[in-house]
C-alpha cells in the first residue's frame, strides 16, 4: 500500500514543484499576452528547473537539504497568491486535470510493476543515478561520453522519496513525457470540444508510449524537450510581437538536451540552427548567433569541468576506415534504410508524419508556415543516415547490424516529438479535426 | 437546450469510455493488484530472475551473506544479461577482492579442472566445495583464496 501511495505522492509532489518558480499567478501577471494554459506552464517550469538542475548537479549537495528547499520554494510561492492560484486552477476543465492525473498513475503503475531495467539503463545510465543517489555528487562512473542530467533527476527524486526505490526517480521522466503531451493541447483552436482534443492526445500517447524506453534510457526526455521546443519554435516564428521571453524558454530547451544524451547536443545545433537561418533582421540574426556560440562554448566548458576532456563514445578507427570501399558503404547506406523502415513500423507516429509531410508538400499552401519542420525533417534524416554510417564505419559489419537494430529505431523515436504541433497544426488547417 | 444536454451527456459517456479503455489498455488494475500483492523484492525477482538472467534474487542473497559493498559479478551469459551490479554497489567502491558471483554457469563439470580449477576472464577459480558460501542451481557466491 505505501508504494501506491508513493506513487499518488509523488505526482502531486511534481505537480507542485514544477508550479515553480513561474506559478498560475506570475503567469497571469507578466505572461498573459502568450495565452499559456497550465501544462504549457508546467513545461516552461521543467524547462527552468532543469537548468538550475545542471547547475545544481555540479556540486557536492546534500540532496535532501537541497529536496526541501525546492519544496519550501515551490509552495510559499504557490500560497503567495493562493487564491488567485487556486482561481486559475479551478478554471481548468475536470476531464483534462482527471486524464492528466489517471495517464500518470497508469503509467505510474505500469513502471513499478515491472522493475525491469533495459540494457543501457542497467549497463550505464543507473551508475549516474546511483552517484547521485548516494550523495556522492557528480561522479566519472566511466562513460564520460553520456552526459549526466538524466541521471541527476532520477537520483534526486530516487533520493528523496519514501520508499527509497531507483523506480521513484523514473517516474519523474513519465511525468515530464505526459505534460509535453498535455501542453499541446493549448494549440488546438479554441472552438474545437475538449473531449477531441483528449481523444487526440490520447491517441498520440498510444502511438508513442513504449514502456521499455522508460527502463533508464533517456530517450523520452529527448522527445519531450524537443516537442516544447518544438512548440516554442512555432510560437517564435508565428507570433510577431515581442518574443524575449519564448526565445528565452526556446534556447534554455534545445541547450538542456545536449545534457541528456549525446544526440541532443546536435538537435541543440539543429534547432537553433533553423531560428537564425529563418530570422529575417539581420540585427536578430546577430543576437541569436551570439547566443548560440555562447551557449555552445558554455557547453565545452562544462564538459571540461565535469570530465575534464571532451568526448563522444566515437572514437575514428582509422584501421577500418582505410579500408572501406564503395560495395560496404552501399551495404551500410542499405542496412540503414532497412532498418529505418522498421523503426518507423516500430513507433507509428512516424507513419503519421510521413504521410502528412507529403500531403502538406503537395499542398503548397502551408509551406511557408511550415518551413521549419521541413528543415528539421531534412537535416533530421542526413543526421540519422550520416551518425549511422560514421558507427558503422568504426566498428565494422559485425557490431553495424547489432547497433542498427537496437539503436537505430530510439534515435528515431526521439525526434518525432518536434514533429506533433505540425501534425496538429497541419490536420486543423486541413480541417481533419474540427469541432 | 435540447442538443447541450445531448452534446453534455455524449461528451460525458466518451470521456468515461476513453478513461476504461486507457486504464484497460495500461493494465492498470492489473498493475494496482500486483504492486498491493507483491513486495517489491518479489516483483524483481519476476523481472530479473532469481538465478537466472539477471539474477537478482542470488546477488541480493549474496550481498546479505557477505556485508560487502561491492562483489565482483560474472555472468556467463552477458551477451543475453546486462550485469546488474548498478543495482547494489556502491559507486566507486573498489571491489571485494574476497568473494566473486558467478551466475548461469552452466555444465560445470565440462568447464573445471581436475584440480576443481576454473578459469574465466583472466581469473582462476578454486571451486572446491570448501569455497563454495552459497549455491543455487547454476549461481554460486565463491570465496576467493
Amino acid at each position: 500500500m505505501i508504494e501506491i501511495s508513493q506513487a499518488i505522492i509523488q505526482l502531486l509532489l511534481l505537480f507542485v514543484f514544477f508550479l515553480f518558480p513561474i506559478t498560475p499567478q506570475i503567469n497571469n501577471i507578466f505572461l498573459k499576452k502568450y495565452n499559456f494554459g497550465i501544462f504549457d506552464i508546467i513545461c516552461i517550469n521543467i524547462i527552468l528547473n532543469l537548468n538550475c538542475y545542471l547547475i545544481i548537479s555540479a556540486f557536492k549537495i546534500n540532496l535532501n537539504v537541497l529536496f526541501l528547499i525546492n519544496l519550501i520554494l515551490a509552495v510559499s510561492f504557490f500560497i503567495f497568491h493562493l487564491k488567485r492560484n487556486i482561481i486559475f486552477l479551478k478554471e481548468i476543465k475536470f476531464q483534462v486535470i482527471f486524464l492528466f492525473f489517471i495517464i500518470n498513475i497508469s503509467l505510474f503503475l505500469n513502471s513499478m510493476n515491472d522493475l525491469r531495467l533495459a540494457w543501457d539503463g542497467l549497463a550505464h545510465w543507473i551508475f549516474k543515478a546511483s552517484a547521485y543517489f548516494q550523495g556522492l555528487g557528480f561522479v566519472n562512473t566511466g562513460n564520460t561520453s553520456y552526459p549526466h542530467l538524466g541521471g541527476f533527476i532520477w537520483g534526486y527524486f530516487w533520493q528523496n522519496s519514501i520508499v527509497q526505490k531507483e523506480y521513484v526517480g523514473r517516474l519523474t521522466f513519465i511525468f515530464i513525457y505526459t505534460s509535453s503531451l498535455f501542453c499541446l493541447m493549448s494549440l488546438f483552436k479554441s472552438s474545437i470540444q475538449n473531449i477531441y482534443k483528449l481523444l487526440f492526445t490520447t491517441i498520440i500517447l498510444a502511438l508513442t508510449y513504449d514502456k521499455n524506453l522508460f527502463g533508464g534510457y533517456q530517450d523520452y526526455l529527448i522527445f519531450s524537450l524537443l516537442i516544447i521546443n518544438s512548440k516554442f519554435l512555432y510560437l517564435i516564428i508565428n507570433n510577431n510581437g515581442k518574443n524575449t521571453f519564448l526565445l528565452i524558454i526556446f534556447f534554455l530547451s534545445a541547450y538542456i538536451a545536449s545534457w541528456i544524451k549525446q544526440e541532443g547536443f546536435f538537435y541543440f545545433i539543429i534547432t537553433t540552427s533553423i531560428l537564425v537561418l529563418l530570422e529575417k533582421e539581420k540585427k536578430k540574426k546577430l543576437y541569436f548567433l551570439i547566443i548560440f556560440f555562447i551557449l555552445i562554448a558554455s557547453y565545452f566548458v562544462l564538459k571540461k569541468i565535469f570530465n575534464n576532456q571532451f568526448s563522444f563514445d566515437q572514437k575514428i578507427n582509422s584501421q577500418l576506415l582505410s579500408s572501406v570501399n564503395i560495395f560496404y558503404l552501399t551495404e551500410i547506406l542499405k542496412s540503414i534504410t532497412f532498418n529505418f523502415i522498421v523503426a518507423i513500423f516500430k513507433y507509428p507516429l512516424w507513419i503519421l508524419i510521413l504521410i502528412c509531410i507529403y500531403l502538406s508538400l503537395r499542398n503548397k499552401k502551408n509551406y511557408y508556415q511550415f518551413r521549419h519542420f521541413y528543415f528539421f525533417f531534412l537535416i533530421n534524416i542526413i543526421f540519422i543516415y550520416l551518425l549511422m554510417a560514421f558507427t558503422c564505419l568504426n566498428i565494422g559489419s559485425n557490431g553495424c547490424e547489432l547497433v542498427l537494430r537496437v539503436s537505430l529505431d530510439r534515435i528515431i523515436f526521439q525526434t518525432s516529438g518536434f514533429y506533433l504541433i505540425f501534425i496538429i497544426v497541419f490536420l486543423e488547417k486541413q480541417k481533419i479535426i474540427k469541432n | 437546450m435540447l442538443k447541450y444536454i445531448y452534446n453534455k451527456v455524449i461528451n460525458n459517456i466518451l470521456f468515461v469510455l476513453l478513461i476504461i479503455i486507457l486504464t484497460h489498455l495500461s493494465n492498470f488494475y492489473y498493475n494496482l493488484y500486483s504492486i498491493y500483492v507483491r513486495g517489491y523484492d518479489e516483483r524483481m525477482i519476476r523481472s530479473y530472475g532469481d538465478c537466472e538472467r539477471e539474477s537478482y534474487g542470488f546477488v541480493k542473497k549474496s550481498y546479505e551473506l557477505t556485508k560487502s559493498q561491492n562483489l565482483e559479478i560474472i555472468n556467463f551469459e552477458d551477451q543475453l544479461w546486462p550485469n546488474i551490479s548498478g543495482l547494489f554497489n556502491i559507486v566507486n567502491k573498489p571491489v571485494d577482492k574476497n568473494y566473486i558471483v558467478l551466475l548461469n554457469l552452466k555444465n560445470l563439470d565440462k568447464k573445471i579442472d581436475k584440480d576443481n580449477f576454473l578459469t574465466t576472464k583472466n581469473i582462476k577459480l578454486n571451486l572446491k566445495n570448501k569455497n563454495i558460501i552459497l549455491k543455487d542451481s547454476n549461481c554460486y557466491l565463491i570465496k576467493n583464496d
